[in-house]
Parts: structure tokens; sequence; C-alpha cells
């Protein structure tokens, strides 16, 4: 079982008893012969910021979908602050707000009546949670829907799940059609949501995003879990790159020889390395040479996450930086 | 109109039932002074005509009424009603799924068994209530004009036709939401209903196939007479649990299935 310890918490929010706001064993659902979750074991805390990476079909969608109850589970089981997510769904649905990848809304209505008419099958909505997410996310909701542009539709469909303040959110590709100044906002609002001892389950293609918000990543490739791990854990472990400037030509084979060295790329007098582990080696056979100028950069969550999947077509399994 | 998905449906099906009543009525007000005015001349053309157009019309010739009868409650009434049941029912099971509207009804705490059960009870209120203004119309219009109708007969025709149509909006629905499929729901109760009208309507033509007619869903209907001879309390039960049946096989389906993204 996969997890790791979330950020401070509210203690209103949460007691050592609570229940995991996400709890899947061996979740795993087919289609006919495709394979789209494979015994999935995941535990996302209470209060944290889950990021939920993968490819397209790498099966983050179908994974949310099946805690939903949308579709059935092949295998396995999946609960949702403790209950079932068979059996409990409509339970479940009161704790959580949800945003899917896929969705309309409804065109003849404005943006205001859509989220009103969810909000009284909801029950319980405050309209100044309404009035605040939407002066925050600048949305026009005087607007029929189908006057709106994606983006605006993204931004009603977003404080629909936010509005009610749910336990958990369950966000699948929320900042889909923002522009950069809106995202931002969205990132803001999932890290207050955060902080105030909530949970967001956050399935995104932008890893940008997921690195700036998120506490821990999973990174699913072809319906199989191939790691759950905090993201500065992720980066410490990962491959880093050395730019190394030397006052002449040095030879590649000198320093790819060297112990955690992975690849050598040679550029007139310059060396590009990335490395795993200790630099330490690595540094004492470079400056048996004139170093006029070094460069390190930490690997950023796209390395990492592209790591992962050339590993696959390497064929090295489920195995990336650290792998547990 | 917002408060909840009856509501919300109610108004959703506003147009269709609108539509409906209104090419009911301007049928029944412009069919019955017509037959009134001209229905003998019609009476003896239909004399005139070949035997099999009787059997056609289920003997049905011979009188104003009876012409009046046959174009409300054989041919236009049953027309109206069931595309009206048959579109919205295939609606009720997966127009949200087809929209893609359904995940975010979903994210609220609904179960699919309440938006289904929900959206079927506007469709089957829209029926009653279309057969109710057919009945009406009809009961006021057959008065103004002095066609004799009997008024009990007219309620029992409007009865049995809002059964029928009940039962083909079960088809639509159970089909759509065993399928996932609005096209499917459309084409088998579509292709089921026109089929069955045929074989009722035109079977009898031919003597030694007569009796198969009766095997015809078509015959759940005008199998009654209800015109002539009030309600059929085995048909009319028959078709009823014909159509909850047909919702119960409906509903199972969509609680078993996986929703379409």
């Amino acid at each position: 079982m996969a997890s790791a310890g979330a950020k401070e918490q509210n203690p209103d929010m949460t007691t050592s008893a609570a229940p995991a706001p996400i709890r899947t064993e061996g979740l795993t659902k087919y289609y006919g012969k495709v394979h789209a979750i494979e015994g999935l074991d995941l535990e996302i805390e209470r209060g944290e910021v889950f990021g939920f990476l993968g490819p397209n079909g790498a099966g983050k969608t179908t994974t949310i979908r099946a805690l939903l109850h949308f579709v059935f589970p092949t295998r396995g089981r999946a609960s949702i602050l403790g209950l079932d997510c068979v059996k409990d769904a409509v339970a479940i649905r009161r704790h959580i707000g949800y945003m899917p990848s896929e969705y309309a809304l409804y065109p003849n209505l404005t943006g205001a009546e859509c989220l009103r008419y969810y909000a009284n099958l909801r029950g319980g909505v405050d309209e100044t949670e309404v009035t605040r997410l939407a002066t925050r996310l600048d949305a026009d909701l005087s607007r029929k829907v189908s006057d709106l542009s994606t983006g605006n539709r993204q931004k009603v469909a977003l404080i629909a799940a936010f509005m009610n303040r749910p336990e958990l959110l369950i966000l699948d590709e929320p900042s889909t059609g923002l522009d950069p100044l809106m995202q931002q906002e969205l990132q803001g609002i999932i890290r207050e949501t955060s902080a105030d001892g909530r949970t967001v389950f956050l399935s995104s293609h932008s890893l940008a995003e997921v690195e700036r918000v998120a506490d821990r990543v999973g990174i699913l490739r072809e319906g199989h879990l191939v790691v759950v791990e905090r993201v500065d854990t992720l980066k410490r472990k990962a491959i880093r790159r050395l730019d190394l400037e030397f006052d002449g030509p040095v030879a590649a084979d000198a320093l790819a020889a060297v112990p955690g060295v992975r690849s050598v790329e040679a550029h007139g007098n310059s060396l590009s390395v990335t490395f795993e582990g200790s630099v330490n080696a690595l540094l004492r056979v470079a400056l048996e040479h004139e170093v006029v100028n070094l460069n390190s950069r930490e690997a950023d969550l796209e390395e990492i996450f592209l790591t992962y999947y050339r590993g696959d077509e390497n064929g090295s399994g489920g195995g990336g930086p650290g792998a547990d | 109109m917002l408060s909840s998905i009856y509501t919300k449906s109610v108004r959703d099906a506003a147009l269709w039932t609108i539509s409906a009543v209104v090419i009911l009525l301007v049928l029944v007000v412009v069919a019955l002074p017509a037959y009134s005015s001209f229905g003998e001349e019609y009476i003896t053309l239909f004399e005139s005509m070949p035997e099999w157009i009787a059997v056609v019309y289920g003997d049905e010739t011979s009188s104003v009424a009876g012409l009046v009868g046959t174009a409300l409650f054989t041919l236009m009434g049953p027309l109206v009603l069931l595309v009206y049941a048959i579109a919205l029912g295939t609606g009720a099971a997966v127009g949200e799924e087809e929209a893609r509207t359904l995940p975010l009804l979903l994210a609220n705490p609904l179960s699919r068994s309440r938006v289904l059960v929900t959206k079927a009870l506007v469709v089957a209120g829209g029926i009653v209530l279309i057969v109710l203004a057919l009945w009406l119309a009809v009961e006021l219009v057959a008065g103004l004009v002095g066609i004799e109708m009997s008024s009990q007969d007219v309620l029992a025709a409007s009865v049995h036709l809002a059964a029928f149509a009940l039962c083909f909006g079960s088809l639509a629905l159970a089909t759509a939401a065993w399928s996932g499929s609005s096209t499917l729901g459309l084409a088998v109760a579509g292709l089921v209903a026109v089929l069955s009208y045929v074989a009722s309507t035109w079977l009898p033509i031919v003597e030694s196939l007569a009796d198969l007619a009766e095997w015809s869903p078509w015959h759940l209907y005008v199998g009654a007479n209800a015109l002539h001879e009030g309600i059929d309390g085995f048909l009319l039960l028959l078709t009823l649990g014909l159509a909850v049946a047909l919702f119960g096989a409906g509903l199972l389906g969509l609680r078993r299935r996986d929703l379409k993204e």
C-alpha cells in the first residue's frame, strides 16, 4: 500500500481514526480485452493534494469513474471516506466535489442556473461561496452556457465542484481551457483547500501544475501504478543533470565510467552528464581537468515522469529512479 | 423549475408535451367539423370501395362517429402518442448520458435509479396529460358539431391509448437503458410499433393470416375495441403490466452497466 505523510492538517478535520479519503485495494477494470487499470493499490491521506499522472489511456479517468461508481470494477474494491464506492455511491457523493474531464453543462441554462440546479440537488450550498468562487475565477454566470467559451464553462464546472466545500475533491484535468492567470488562481484555490484540511485528488496532464500544488504524486502507466511518492522525495531520487564546461576538449569516456553516471554528451568543450546518487565521485574525476563553468539542474517532474516512461520503452518494467 | 430533477425534467419535456397537445387539438378542431359536414359523403365513398378497405378500417366506415374514432384513436392519436413516448422514453434512459451532462448531475447525491424513475414519471405524466387533452377536446368539439360519441367510450379509448403509449415508452426506455444507445432505443421501439401496426392492420385482409394479427402488440390496443365496448380490463392490465415489466427491466439494465464516458 503506497502511502506517505501529508502536510500539516487542520486538526478539526482530521483524527487518527478517520478513514482515508480514498483507498483502493487491487482495483482492476477491464473493458473487454482492454486492461484499463490493473491491481491498483492506493491510499490518499487527509488534507493532501495528490497528483495523479499519466498520459492518455493510462487509466486515470477510469480510476476516477470507478471511484464514483460510474463503472463497475472487474476486481478489487475502492472506498471513499470509509464508504464503499459501489454500495455507498450516493452517500459518498454528499461528501465530495467532482469535476469530470469530459462533461457538458445544460446549453439552454445560464451558468448561474446550472449552479442553482446543482445546489438544489445537493442541498446545503452557501450562495456566498458560489459568489466568492465566481469572483475569484472571474466567471461569467449570467450568459447561457451555449454562449460561453470553453474556459468559462470550465469555470462553472469548477465552481460546481468546490461550492459545497466538500471533504474530498476529485478533479480530472481541471485546468483545461483556463488561461494561465486562471490556472494560477485555481492552483491557489487547491492549495487553500488542502490547507483547510480537505483533500484534493488531482488528475492532470499538466506536470507543472501538479508539481506546484501536489504533496504526493502517483504515476500510472498502462493501468499500473508504477510509483507513489512525495514530490520532493521523487526529485531527490531522480536522475539529475550536470553541465560542465572545460578549458579544452575532454573525452566523454572519462566521465562515463564513473559509477552513477547514466549518460554523457559532448558539445565542444562541454559535457552534459546525467547521473543519479552522489555527485562526489563525478566531481573528483571532472576536477582532474580545468573546469571553467559548472551548472547543476534539479530534475523537474516532467523529467521524472519521462524517465518512468522511457523505462517502459526500454523494457525495464515498472522501474524508474527510486521506484518502490 | 430548477428545484429538483422532476421539475427540470418537466421543463425539458414541456416543448414536446405542448407540441403533442397542440397537434392533437388542431386535429380535433379541424377534423371533427370536417367529418360532421362531409361525413355522409365519406361513408358513401367508402361504400363504393373494395371490401378490404373496410377490413383495414375495422368496420368503422359506416358512421361519422366511426370515422372520427378511426382518425383520432387508430391513426393520429397513436402516432402522436407513440412518437412522444418513444422519443422521451429513450431520452429518460440515456438523454443526459449522451449529452454528457450526466457526470456533473451524478456528482450530486443522486442514484441512477432515482434519476431514471423521476424522468420516467415525467414522461408518464406527459402521456396522461396529452390523452386527457385529447379526451376533453373530443368531448367538447364532438358536442359542438353534433357528432354522437359516447363520453365513456371515448374516455375508455383514451385510457387504453395512454396505456399503449406507456408500453412503447417503456420498451424504448428499456432498450436504451440496457444498451446505452438512444439510436437503438428509437430503432427497436419504432420498428416494433410500425411492424405491429402493419401486422394488426393488414394481416386481417388475408383470411388465413387474420388470427395472427391478434399476436401483434398493436392488438393490445385495438383489440380492446374500447370506442364501442369500453375498457377491456384484461387487455388494459396486460398492457400496463407489460409497461411496468419493461420499465423494471430498463431500471435493472441501467443499474448494472457501466455508464458511457
